[in-house]
Formats: C-alpha cells, sequence, structure tokens
C-alpha cells in the first residue's frame, strides 16, 4: 500500500502544507501553529509523499504491458472509478454533504457528450468541455437543498433528484434515445491518432485520474480543504470563523459534478454506449461503498477502494447471486469493524487511538 | 359526472390505498429512527421479505390469509430481532456508515431471497372477492378498503400498546431517555430489538396487504423502500402522526401526478417533495424528538 | 463533535482481529482474482476441460431481478448443448459453454463481452435483452464473433453488425401481426394503449402505434408507466373514461398481468391484447385465469401441445428442470440449435466468420418457426394469434 504515510496524516487530521495560504481565516482553527519542527516534518512525508506517487503512476503505466485485453478494461474501469470515487469523497468525506446525485452527475455528463459528439458531431475534444460544464451546473443545482436540509433529509432529496434525472433521461426519447439508449459514440482522436485499443484509451484515463487526482491533493491541503473540514466538523464554529458555509457546499456539490462529468465523458467514449440502466442507484451505492471501504476523507482511500472493490466485484462475478450475498455481507462487516476504512488498518496494528469516524450532515 | 372529476376522485381512491401502504413502510421507518437513531436502508427489503414469507403460506402451503399474516408478522418481527442485534455496533455512528451497513444488509436480503425463492416471483390471488362497487362511474374494490381497514385497526392497536401497556411505555422511555432508562435497570437493547421488530412486522403488514395487488417479487423492495422512506420524511422523521400523514399525501401526490402525465409521475412527486422538504425541512407534522445523536 | 469513543461492548483487540481477518478475506479475493485471471491469459482455460473443447459464450441477467430472462435463455441454450454432446459432440469435440452474468446492467456486459473476446470463445449466446445487446454489439463485432440475441429492439439489427442474429421476432413484426388481426380481423377501432417506459415497453408502444397507423387508427388512450409501478389505477382510470374496445398492453409479463387484474378491477370490460409475454403462464398465473381469458397475443410459440416436436420438448424440459416449458425456453433452445447446427457445418473451420456464413445459409425449421436469416441477422419474419380458452392457450389464425 503506497499510501500509508499519507494516510496517518490525513486521518490525524493534521494534514499540513508548508506553502499554505496564511490569510484565512482558518489559520487558528487547524492544529497549525505547532513550530517549524512540525512544518519540517510535513515538508518530509510530502516528499516521501511525492516519491510515493511517482511510484505508484509509473507502476499504472507500466501494468497494461502485463495484462491482456480484457484485464486492461478492468483496469480502466479501476482508474474511472477513482475519478468517481475522489469526486465523491470530496463532498462527502471532506466537506460532509451527503451526496446519493453522483451516479446522476456522470450520466449527465456521459449523456452531454454522447448526444453532442453523435447528433451534433462534435469532436470528443469539443464535447469535453461542455460536457463538464453541464454536470458542474447540475451539481450546483441538486446541491442546492443542501443549504436548507442535512443528513437524511438531504440523502433522500439528493437521492430524489437522482431518479427525477434517470427518469428524464428515459422519458426524454428525442433528446436520450430513451430507455434504449446512444451507440455508436466515437472514439477520441489525440494528435490524429484514434485512441480505439483499450490499451491507448487506457492512458488517456490514466492522464485524467492523475491529473483529477493532483487536483484533489491541492484541494484538500489548501483552504479549501480546510473550510471543507471545517464545515463538516462544526456549522456553528465555521461560521464564527468567517467561513461562508453555503458557499463551501455549493463548492463540494460542484466539485462532485466536475468529477463525475469528467468520468462521465471518458465512460461514454469508452463504451461507445450509454443507457440509463447504467447510471441507476446501486451504481450510486457501489460508488459510495468505494469510497466508505476505501475510507472516508482520505482521496488514497477512494483510489484503495476503486482497486479492490472492481477487482472484488468481477472476480465474484462468477457466483452469481451468491456474489452479492458475499458483497453485502462483507460491507456490513467492514463498516461494523473497520468503520475507517482500509486505510485506517494500519492504525489497528498500531494499536493508536482509532482512526475518526467522520460526520457527514 | 364530469371526467375529470371521476378521475380525480379515482386517482384518490387509488391513492389512499396506496398511501397507507407508504404510511406503514414510513412508521417503521420513523419508529426505528425514534429509538436507535438508525436510518434502516435494508427497511424495503425487509417488507418483501415479509412479503414473502406470508405469500409462501398462504399461496405454497394453502394456509388461512389471517394465520398467513400473523405468521408472516411474527417471523419478520424475528428477523427485526435479527437485524438489530447485527446493526447495534452501528448505532452510535453517523448516518453514512449506519446507510452502508443497512444497504449491505438490504443487499444480502434481496439475493437471499432470490436465491430461496427464485427470480420470478409469486401471484397472489385475492382473498376475497374482489368485484369492484361502482358509485356513479367510480369503482371501488374491496379489497382497497381491506387495505384501508387492516392499516388503520394496525395503527390503533400499536397506538394502545404504545401508550397503555408496560412495555410499550418502557420502549418509549428507551427511546426518549436512553441513559435514564439504562440508570433505572432497564434492558435498552431489548428494547431497541421490539422495536425493530415491530417496525419489520409493520413492514410486513404492509407487504402482505399489497401482496394481491401488487405482485410478490424481489423487485418490489425498491419503490416501496423509498417512497416510504419519502414520505416519512414528508410527514416529519421520527413523528409517528407524520408518518402516517406523509404517507397518505405522497401515495395521493403520486396519483394525482399519475392521471396528468403519466410517464414523468416520478419526476415530478420527487421535485415537489423536494420543494416541500427545502421550504418544510421539519416535514408536515413536524419531526417531534430531537436528534440524539 | 467528533466520534471517536468507541463502544465498551466491542473491545478494541476483537476489533483488531476482525480487522485483519476482513483485509485477509480481501487480499485473498483479490490473489484469487489475479491467480485465475493468469489462468485463462495462459491459452485454453484449465477449469473447463481440454484444449480440445469447443467454447461457447453466454452472456445474460443470472442473478438481480431480471435473472429470469437470463435463466430461461441459459436453460434452453444448456438443453441443445447437452443433446449435442450426448450423441458425442461435434465431430467428436465436446462442446462447453463459458456462462457470465450480466446482472441486466450493460455495463457488466460490457466487462463479460470482453473477457469472452479474450477467452476466444467460437461464438456467443448474448444476450436475452435489447439493452445489453446493444451495449456488446460493437465489442463482438470487431471481435468477429457471431451472437444470438433475443432482444426484441428492431434496432440491433439495424447498426451495422454482420454477427448478430436474433432467434425471434422484432417487435414490429408481432405487433403488425397483431393490429392486422385485431383491427383488420375484428374491426375494432376504439384502441387504447399502455406501455411502459423501459427499453422493452418503449420498442411495444412505438411499434403497436405505428402498425395502428397504416389502418388510419390513433389510439383513443396512449399511457405510460414506469417498469416497476405497481399501482395503476390513475393510468387506468384515464384509459376507462375514453371507453376503448380493446386494451393494448406493452409490457414484460408480470406487469402485464398486474395492469390486466387491475383493469378489470377497475370494470374495464374492454378485450386485452398483447405482444409474446401475453403468451407466457406468468402472464396468465399474475392476471389470474379469469382475467387472463380471451386475451389475444402474438407470439412465436403458442403451447407445448402444439405438435409431436413441441410435446417431445415440454417433456424433456419438464424432465431436466422440473417446470413446464414456455415461449421463452423454446426460442433459446431454437436458436442454441441453430448456433450448434452452424458450427457443426462450419468445421472444421469454427472461427467466427465461417460460423456467420454457415448462419446464413442455414434453413432451419425450429420449435418457434422457420427460421431464414438476412444480412442484417433477422431470422424470423412471422408471428402467430393465439388466445386462452378456458385457461389453455390456443390459436386463433
Amino acid at each position: 500500500m503506497t499510501s500509508q504515510d499519507m494516510t496517518n496524516r490525513d486521518l490525524a487530521g493534521q494534514e499540513l502544507q508548508p506553502e499554505q495560504a496564511p490569510s484565512t481565516p482558518l489559520e487558528g482553527f487547524a492544529p497549525v501553529s505547532e513550530g517549524s519542527a512540525s512544518r519540517s516534518a510535513a515538508k518530509r512525508t510530502w516528499r516521501n509523499s511525492r516519491w510515493w506517487i511517482s511510484m505508484a503512476v509509473a507502476l499504472f503505466l507500466i501494468l497494461p504491458i502485463a495484462l491482456n485485453n480484457y484485464q486492461v478494461h478492468i483496469l480502466d474501469l479501476v482508474v474511472l472509478y477513482m475519478i468517481l470515487a475522489i469526486g465523491l469523497d470530496l463532498t462527502m468525506g471532506y466537506c460532509g454533504q451527503m451526496n446519493l446525485a453522483h451516479a446522476a452527475f456522470y450520466a449527465v455528463g456521459a449523456y452531454t457528450s454522447a448526444i453532442l459528439t453523435t447528433r451534433f458531431h462534435f469532436t470528443f475534444w469539443e464535447a469535453l468541455p461542455i460536457s463538464i460544464v453541464f454536470s458542474t451546473a447540475c451539481g450546483i443545482l441538486i446541491g442546492l437543498p443542501s443549504l436548507k436540509v442535512r443528513s437524511h433529509y438531504l440523502a433522500i432529496a439528493t437521492l430524489g433528484l437522482a431518479i427525477a434525472i434517470n427518469d428524464m433521461l428515459v422519458n426524454l426519447n428525442g433528446l436520450t434515445g430513451g430507455p434504449t439508449g446512444i451507440t455508436g459514440i466515437p472514439k477520441p482522436h489525440v494528435f490524429g491518432v484514434a485512441l480505439d485499443s483499450e490499451y491507448l484509451y487506457y492512458y488517456l484515463v490514466l492522464t485524467f485520474t492523475v491529473l483529477l487526482f493532483l487536483l484533489a491533493k491541492i484541494i484538500t491541503t489548501h483552504s479549501i480543504g480546510r473550510s471543507f473540514r471545517a464545515v463538516r466538523e462544526d456549522h456553528i464554529a465555521s461560521q464564527a470563523l468567517g467561513i461562508n458555509i453555503a458557499k463551501q457546499q455549493i463548492l463540494a456539490f460542484a466539485l462532485s459534478g466536475m468529477y463525475a462529468g469528467v468520468a462521465g465523458v471518458l465512460y461514454a467514449h469508452m463504451l461507445s454506449y450509454v443507457s440509463p440502466d447504467t447510471f441507476q442507484m446501486n451504481e450510486m451505492f457501489f460508488m459510495l461503498t468505494i469510497v466508505v471501504i476505501g475510507g472516508m476523507g482520505n482521496i488514497y482511500g477512494s483510489i484503495a477502494g476503486a482497486v479492490i472493490l472492481i477487482v472484488a466485484r468481477e472476480w465474484l462475478n462468477q457466483f452469481q447471486n451468491w456474489q452479492q450475498v458475499v458483497y453485502g455481507a462483507l460491507i456490513v462487516a467492514l463498516v461494523v469493524f473497520l468503520p475507517g476504512g482500509l486505510v485506517s488498518i494500519k492504525t489497528l496494528f498500531q494499536h493508536r487511538k482509532r482512526s475518526q469516524l467522520y460526520r457527514v450532515k | 359526472m364530469n371526467p375529470h372529476v371521476t378521475i380525480l376522485l379515482q386517482s384518490l381512491i387509488g391513492g389512499i390505498g396506496m398511501g397507507s401502504i407508504y404510511a406503514l413502510v414510513a412508521l417503521g421507518y420513523s419508529m426505528v429512527y425514534r429509538s436507535m437513531g438508525l436510518v434502516n436502508f435494508a427497511h424495503g427489503n425487509i417488507f418483501m421479505v415479509g412479503a414473502y414469507i406470508g405469500t409462501v403460506f398462504y399461496v405454497s402451503m394453502h394456509t388461512n390469509f389471517v394465520l398467513a399474516f400473523a405468521l408472516a408478522l411474527l417471523l419478520t418481527a424475528g428477523l427485526g430481532m435479527i437485524v438489530q442485534k447485527i446493526l447495534r455496533p452501528l448505532e452510535k455512528m453517523d448516518l453514512i456508515y449506519m446507510m452502508l451497513g443497512t444497504l449491505g444488509i438490504g443487499i444480502v436480503l434481496q439475493n437471499l431471497s432470490i436465491i430461496i425463492w427464485g427470480p420470478d416471483g409469486i401471484a397472489v390471488p385475492f382473498p376475497i372477492n374482489n368485484t369492484p362497487w361502482m358509485v356513479k362511474g367510480i369503482s371501488i374494490a374491496p379489497y382497497t378498503l381491506v387495505i384501508v381497514g387492516v392499516a388503520a385497526l394496525i395503527v390503533i392497536a400499536l397506538q394502545l400498546f404504545l401508550n397503555r401497556t408496560k412495555i410499550g411505555l418502557a420502549m418509549r422511555a428507551s427511546a426518549q431517555e436512553r441513559d435514564m432508562s439504562l440508570a433505572l435497570g432497564m434492558n435498552v437493547g431489548l428494547m431497541n430489538g421490539l422495536t425493530l421488530a415491530i417496525g419489520s412486522a409493520l413492514a410486513a403488514c404492509a407487504g402482505m396487504l399489497v401482496g394481491p395487488v401488487f405482485y410478490v417479487s424481489p423487485d418490489m423492495s425498491t419503490s416501496v423502500g423509498i417512497n416510504g422512506f419519502a414520505a416519512a420524511i414528508l410527514g416529519g422523521f421520527g413523528s409517528m402522526p407524520g408518518a402516517i400523514v406523509g404517507g397518505l399525501v405522497f401515495g395521493i401526490l403520486e396519483q394525482l401526478v399519475a392521471t396528468q402525465v403519466s410517464a414523468w409521475s416520478e419526476v415530478i412527486a420527487f421535485v415537489i417533495f423536494v420543494v416541500v422538504l427545502i421550504f418544510k425541512p421539519s416535514g408536515i407534522v413536524g419531526e417531534r424528538v430531537v436528534d440524539k445523536l | 463533535m467528533l466520534h471517536n469513543n468507541p463502544k465498551k461492548s466491542y473491545p478494541q483487540r476483537k476489533k483488531v482481529l476482525a480487522g485483519i481477518v476482513l483485509s485477509a478475506t480481501l487480499v485473498s479475493t483479490l490473489t484469487a482474482c489475479g491467480s485465475s485471471s493468469t489462468s485463462s491469459t495462459s491459452g485454453s482455460s484449465v477449469a473447463s476441460g481440454s484444449s480440445q473443447d469447443i467454447k461457447i459464450g453466454e452472456i445474460g441477467a443470472m442473478s438481480g431481478n431480471l435473472a429470469s430472462l437470463g435463466t430461461w435463455d441459459s436453460q434452453g441454450l444448456q438443453m441443445a448443448v447437452d443433446e449435442v454432446n450426448a450423441k458425442g459432440g461435434i465431430h467428436g469435440r465436446k462442446v462447453v459453454i463459458e456462462k457470465l452474468d450480466d446482472q441486466g446492467n450493460p455495463s457488466v456486459a460490457v466487462n463479460d463481452a470482453n473477457k469472452l473476446v479474450n477467452d476466444k470463445v467460437v461464438a456467443a449466446f448474448a444476450t436475452p435483452e435489447s439493452t445489453t445487446t446493444l451495449a456488446i454489439l460493437n465489442i463482438l463485432k470487431q471481435a468477429k464473433i457471431p451472437h444470438i440475441t433475443s432482444g426484441q429492439d428492431p434496432e440491433i439489427t439495424k447498426k451495422g453488425s454482420l454477427f448478430v442474429f436474433r432467434d425471434t421476432a422484432n417487435s414490429l413484426i408481432f405487433d403488425k401481426t397483431l393490429a392486422d388481426y385485431v383491427v383488420g380481423k375484428m374491426g375494432m377501432k376504439k384502441i387504447a394503449v399502455i406501455s411502459n417506459s423501459g427499453a422493452y415497453g418503449k420498442g411495444e408502444h412505438d411499434a403497436f402505434v405505428s402498425a395502428l397507423k397504416a389502418h388510419g387508427i390513433s389510439p383513443v388512450s396512449d399511457q405510460v408507466v414506469t417498469p416497476d409501478a405497481k399501482d395503476f389505477s390513475a393510468q387506468l382510470t384515464t384509459i376507462k373514461e375514453a371507453h376503448p374496445q380493446v386494451l393494448f398492453i406493452g409490457t414484460e409479463e408480470i406487469e402485464m398481468g398486474l395492469i390486466a387484474k387491475q383493469a378489470r378491477a377497475l370494470g374495464i370490460t374492454a378485450r386485452i391484447v398483447g405482444g409474446q409475454p401475453a403468451a407466457t403462464p406468468i402472464y396468465v398465473n399474475t392476471a389470474g385465469k379469469a382475467v387472463a381469458e380471451g386475451t389475444i397475443f402474438a407470439t412465436t410459440y403458442i403451447s407445448n401441445d402444439a405438435n409431436a416436436e413441441t410435446k417431445a420438448f415440454a417433456a424433456a424440459y419438464k424432465k431436466k428442470f422440473g417446470q413446464v416449458a414456455d415461449s421463452h425456453v423454446a426460442k433459446a433452445y431454437d436458436g442454441a440449435k441453430m448456433l450448434l447446427e452452424a458450427i457443426d457445418k462450419a468445421y472444421p473451420n469454427i472461427d467466427g466468420t465461417h460460423i456467420r456464413d454457415e448462419l446464413l445459409k442455414l434453413n432451419y425449421h425450429g420449435l418457434t418457426g422457420d427460421f431464414k436469416f438476412n444480412d442484417q441477422g433477422e431470422g424470423m419474419f412471422t408471428a402467430q394469434i393465439g388466445t386462452y380458452k378456458n385457461g389453455q392457450p390456443e390459436p386463433l389464425q
């Protein structure tokens, strides 16, 4: 596990950045002022983690060489779900917003790009930014109830709106192809090369995953991430610190929309086919499982969760109905016994204080 | 009679029928939430399992409908006790963990039912003669009255149980004042188990009642589970009158929208629901119990 | 507000242990996965017998709520394959099936299709539904794997794949036959339509409404419900107000039965008509015998008692799986027989292109009718009209 070193820092809630913007009103909120010793320690871990991240990226770069076509397809899905999981973790794990509409944003990204490229003959690169704008807008729109309601109320509100979006995909026959979806979505071209093999497409997805991972890293280590955590922990206290809660919440939903949108576009062009069946509730719960089992409020957890759950799901597939029984039982067991997620395994061994469970509002 | 009025009245009748079912399901959500602070996302699946248990007795083993009904209630209540044992560690955790844990249990129940009873489902004949009565062009199916009547009886019985019996009072006490009840030597764990058992029995009751109208199959859990949850929230989560009002309102709302724009009924029902939620987050009746977490 | 107070009733050590056990389980699933995939990369799979076997792939929903469709398909295929193997296989080589579960989910179906391509199956039975078939069409086309689908969406064969073959008629044919009978022969004019917004329901709706249009008729009421709806009183009341003579139901078996049952409960007396699903025992069971009586349906397989072949098939099926055969199983059996015959004729050149060529040459007389495939992969162009008399399905024409 390449992320262990980072993990502890995250879980202990002391994620520090040497180059943080000093002007945020949050300065006193996070345990920052522990002197230069901890500062240089943070610097060391950052350097350390940079090394680990490059190693992981290098591993993912060379991995396809050892794999066959089918395995590369699964690997494609693994890196794709990393994007989805990181996006969901930013809203749910970091900002504590109950978001059950992530799959709907995913659908909006996928459908926008599918419609633009098949009906209006846009290229992939033209459709991508438009799709991201749409899914982000959708994220903001569905995030609006978060300003008024929280917790299970927000859960059912976002879930209900997600169901509504899925129904719209089914009912807007002329535009979305209705229940049978859209076929023949073209493969993207990069510098004139069509990415029509799983291998080539994998590198496109990987590029986006790395970029979006780095973006998430920047967000979580800078002032936005700290404001997110403040909102998650205590609304009143963060208001007292001068944080605009509404802004942070909407920003979190917008990020969720953006990440899911990118993943949606990549998904649509990977399969060349989209249909409403793909983006239903069980998809949403699968993403949720990745984030929670990986470890909430930790982007490395999302990555580990995506790897393990996609591979496990593929392997369990041969057992038909029993796969789902085992899968369900594993979820219950992991939530009960390892609520900190996979990233907290190490803390179990270290007999330290158990990882803190994050509060979702 | 004006066809619009006929359609309106007819969908009102249908809405009240479905609404009673939602109300029973919503009651289960609210009771469990009130006593354990737990949002039970496996409730829809428990509803389905309850319907299956009753149907297996009634259709496959040819027992009397009333007896099958009672057996379904009892056995599903037992299932609720087991679920409570599994969920105990989640009681104090955050919503997300509860949600995932209960979802996991739901997945297990769902797929075990498919393994045990097959994916095809069972058709249930009406236990009474269901020839509709025609009143001025509006048809009233006798079984709809059975659903509403039994649901009402069950709710009254539950109220009496909670207010008049010693165990009922103990359950209410331990739901509202957990620590005090512990100090008084009450077995709060058992009380919570009983609450989940009663909640599950209510779901089984709903499942058994809709069996003849629906068709008992593994996929009956999803829409009723979500709509029942929405109904509980609409009425005011954790409130018992709220669950009943919310269930009826949601049922009628759904039917009314469906007569106008049938394919869009879910979209519109949920949008209206969210708008109501935003303007009145505490629901129609209002959440009465303070969040214990 | 952080919750870092572990519950006292659950000691720390127990949790550590449980955590270790759980992570070990996960790790072992991972390694098992790794090893199973490496075994499949190293040429022919060891698990499913010798490399002399002829491998056919199968994708369908074996779990989840659509599992009945996949199960029927699977059983029909299994019967045909077992028969061939009992006679010594194809030129002495045993036929094995690589069965993959798609849960009715297009994404999973795509994973499965990639797996089949990777495992070098010569042909495939994929899939019993329209959406999953559309999702995998291109992958199997590129890999040149001929596959049999029983999705009824007319679009499937119009996407330019040379390798897709339909083992049943498409919605257009069923619904044209039905409309011709109801409007042309029975002279009905006031027809109400209720369908669901799923892939199958929408296909039925569009096909039936366009067939009505050909007769110059438009529905007096056109209602759409969702595939998982259970209460239809609102839509049916609207239909009742239009006083139709005929109610066309365009949904899958169970929903069709429920709609028919509730329509009668609301006092709708119109004649109920429907496509293939109305010809199945599931519809009759759901609606109840009294309601199903007189329902008119278009199908390729009216009953197990139609002739000596269907009787023999139904008996063999009952013996093997202990259930009563219906149109789904019969159609899968026909599809599988055709596929196996094509492989047999193409032997020893059992590659996708040769099998496809043989499928195109085939003139097959099956349980559900006569097949002759065209370039697009459509093989069945007629449907029969039937009804229920005294609870038993009977042909009408």
